[in-house]
């Protein structure tokens, strides 16, 4: 009897056989193979866990209808469909990013400078991240991450979680990770890990903030619907944008394999630094010789409009979030 | 109290220090001020997006540690902070390839490499590895396709201006590399058409490779073909694809290689133009077939 299609135990099992399958053949040694069934892993979760988060979805938007939020939810649901990807930077982090055509991750990096792979790699990181190694590596193991992840949040328009010092939000095009990538409701490493980096929440509550990206809109709907249900007649962009780009309440999302610079889409910088920047600019532009360590910033300014120019990359400024 | 300096990226010009259970980013981007992080999780972030180095050293003033960052930083910046005398000759992975190369490979990368730079995803090293690398392969590829040795260094200009005029599709060196070969062969059905020669059979191949996949594929339980289905693009490698659909090379190679000599192109692009989106192609119509209706 053919078994019925399911995201259940049915595919852990599968994934499971499959693996163990490819652990007896030699060509599993090699290191793409293997990085292939942690991609493959990686979802498999998401699927597992798909028909569960739709069901609450579901159960949350017909509460949210019969409590008259028909149009809030609506609103919701548009906001987050014009949503694209990003990663907030320095400018100096942004000009190398440019300049090398690649963003590189912890392990690309490492990688890119020492030549290692494999386990070798892992524990070379795992030193240069000192005490922030090993929680980086449980959140990367927990969700079968491969190495080629790569950290983004969701975009609403806004300048992104910059946290006062990523001030540069590169805007992504992230219909070229689509379908293939993931999200958690949070920032995984302030939602896992205590301030001695232990874990401090259970493995499943973890598990039930992540999801395929194409389930985006009902992790959203889950993970938000205290929010939605203050809105009384339609939804306030703005507040959403806040909402959904705030340190601690953003989408982060997981985007596999290379970031390269030609999906940058736009560059966007918060106004005060903007305004700060230009101030800075200015002040050079009257005394060029000077090495006050203030014009640095304003050097590096300058050197970006620059790199971006010449890639013809828009650059705009937008509003704080 | 003293403060430690934890970890620097000069190349960011950025810093992580430490005081006391305090965590503070010392950031170019502020002006060489500090801003204090949430926690250590902040601290985290930071060190896994960037190039940081560990360095572990005290300071008693914090002004000590930031003309230490400060010059440091300046260091690496230095150089590609005027955008006028900073081209991208000067990242030092470059200056390797300033070695003496061929006539004809330094004219070629001369050529195309001021219009591939500005929309390239990939950085300038590797676009003049690919060039140094590629325009012999280009060369022999239009040979075997019978031009005359005279014709064929404009050919291969014409591959590369159209490579770089439009950047869409280049992920990583091999879908550079493709795209070149594809550039190369749509340039040659062009010609060849105009000659009235019959164009070698790529569909032939296509449709040989994507019903050896589906057999394959027919026999997996319904879920991992679906992840497959959502999965397997040009991004899943061929080689990935080979050991998950565990065919053996003995199975594959002699058909790419039979398919390359054929249509006369490298037996690598046969492998990333055709492999992994019929895998994909296949796994989408087994999906369709056992969909129930």
């Amino acid at each position: 009897m053919r078994r019925e299609s399911g995201f259940g135990k049915t595919s852990e099992k599968a994934f499971r056989i499959l693996t163990l399958d490819l652990m007896k053949t030699s060509l599993l040694k090699n290191i793409d193979s293997r990085r292939g069934v942690r991609r493959l892993r990686t979802f498999g979760l998401v699927l597992s866990r798909r028909r569960a988060l739709a069901d609450k979805a579901r159960e949350v938007s017909e509460k949210l209808i019969a409590a008259g939020g028909g149009n809030v939810l609506r609103g919701f649901k548009s906001a987050l469909a014009g949503g694209k990807a990003s990663i907030n930077m320095s400018m100096a982090k942004l000009i190398r990013f440019l300049d090398t055509g690649q963003w590189f991750n912890v392990y690309e990096a490492v990688n890119r400078e020492t030549g290692l792979k494999g386990k070798a790699l892992e524990r070379e990181v795992i030193l240069r991240l000192g005490e922030f190694g090993p929680p980086r590596v449980k959140i990367d193991r927990l969700f079968h991450f491969p190495r080629s992840v790569h950290y983004a949040s969701l975009n609403l328009g806004g300048p992104g979680p910059w946290a006062r010092y990523d001030i540069c939000c590169v805007i992504l095009d992230l219909g070229h990770w689509t379908p293939s990538y993931t999200c958690f409701s949070g920032d995984t490493l302030r939602a896992g890990f205590d301030q001695k980096g232990n874990l401090a929440v259970a493995r499943e509550s973890l598990l039930e903030r992540f999801a395929a990206g194409e389930d985006l809109g009902h992790l959203a709907l889950v993970q938000h619907e205290a929010f939605l249900g203050a809105h009384p007649f339609c939804i306030d962009l703005g507040r959403v944008r806040r909402l959904l780009e705030g340190e601690d309440t953003m989408i982060e999302l997981h985007l596999f394999g290379k970031v390269t610079r030609d999906k940058i889409r736009e560059v966007r910088l918060p106004q005060a630094p903007y305004e700060r920047l230009r101030e800075l600019v200015r002040q050079l532009d009257r005394n060029p010789g000077s090495t006050a360590r203030e014009l640095d910033s304003a050097r590096v300014f300058r050197a970006l409009l620059g790199r971006l120019d010449r890639a013809e990359i828009p650059f705009v400024v937008c509003g704080d979030s | 109290m003293s403060i430690d300096l934890w970890a620097i990226d000069a190349g960011a010009g950025e810093a992580l220090l430490r005081q006391g259970d305090a965590w503070l980013l010392l950031s170019l981007d502020a002006g060489w001020s500090t801003v204090p992080l949430r926690g250590p999780a902040d601290a985290a972030r930071w060190s896994s997006s960037s190039l940081a180095i560990p360095v572990g050293r005290s300071y008693e003033e914090l002004d000590q540690a930031i003309a230490d960052v400060r010059e440091a930083s300046l260091t690496v910046l230095r150089p590609l902070l005027d955008p006028e005398d900073a081209p991208m000759d000067l990242l030092p992975q470059a200056s390797r390839y300033h070695s003496p190369a061929s006539n004809v490979r330094r004219n070629a990368r001369s050529q195309f490499l001021g219009r591939a730079f500005r929309r390239s995803p990939l950085p300038e090293d590797l676009l003049r590895e690919v060039i140094d690398a590629e325009v012999g392969p280009l060369e022999r590829c239009f040979e075997r396709w019978g031009f005359a040795p005279s014709e064929v260094p404009a050919l291969v200009a014409t591959c590369f201006d159209r490579l770089f005029a439009d950047p869409t599709g280049w992920v990583d060196e091999a879908a550079l590399k493709t795209r070149l070969f594809v550039l190369a062969e749509e340039l040659h059905r062009e010609l060849v058409s105009d000659r009235r020669v019959a164009p070698y059979s790529l569909e032939a191949a296509d449709q040989q490779l994507e019903q050896l996949v589906g057999r394959r594929l027919a026999g997996l339980p319904q879920d991992v073909v679906e992840t497959l289905a959502t999965w397997t693009d040009l991004k899943l490698e061929y080689r990935e694809i080979q050991v998950l659909l565990q065919f053996s090379p003995e199975e594959l190679e002699p058909r790419l290689r039979q398919g390359a000599q054929t249509i006369g192109l490298a037996a690598e692009l046969l492998r990333v133009r055709l492999f992994a989106p019929g895998c994909r192609r296949a796994a989408e119509r087994i999906l369709a077939r056992r969909r129930p209706r």
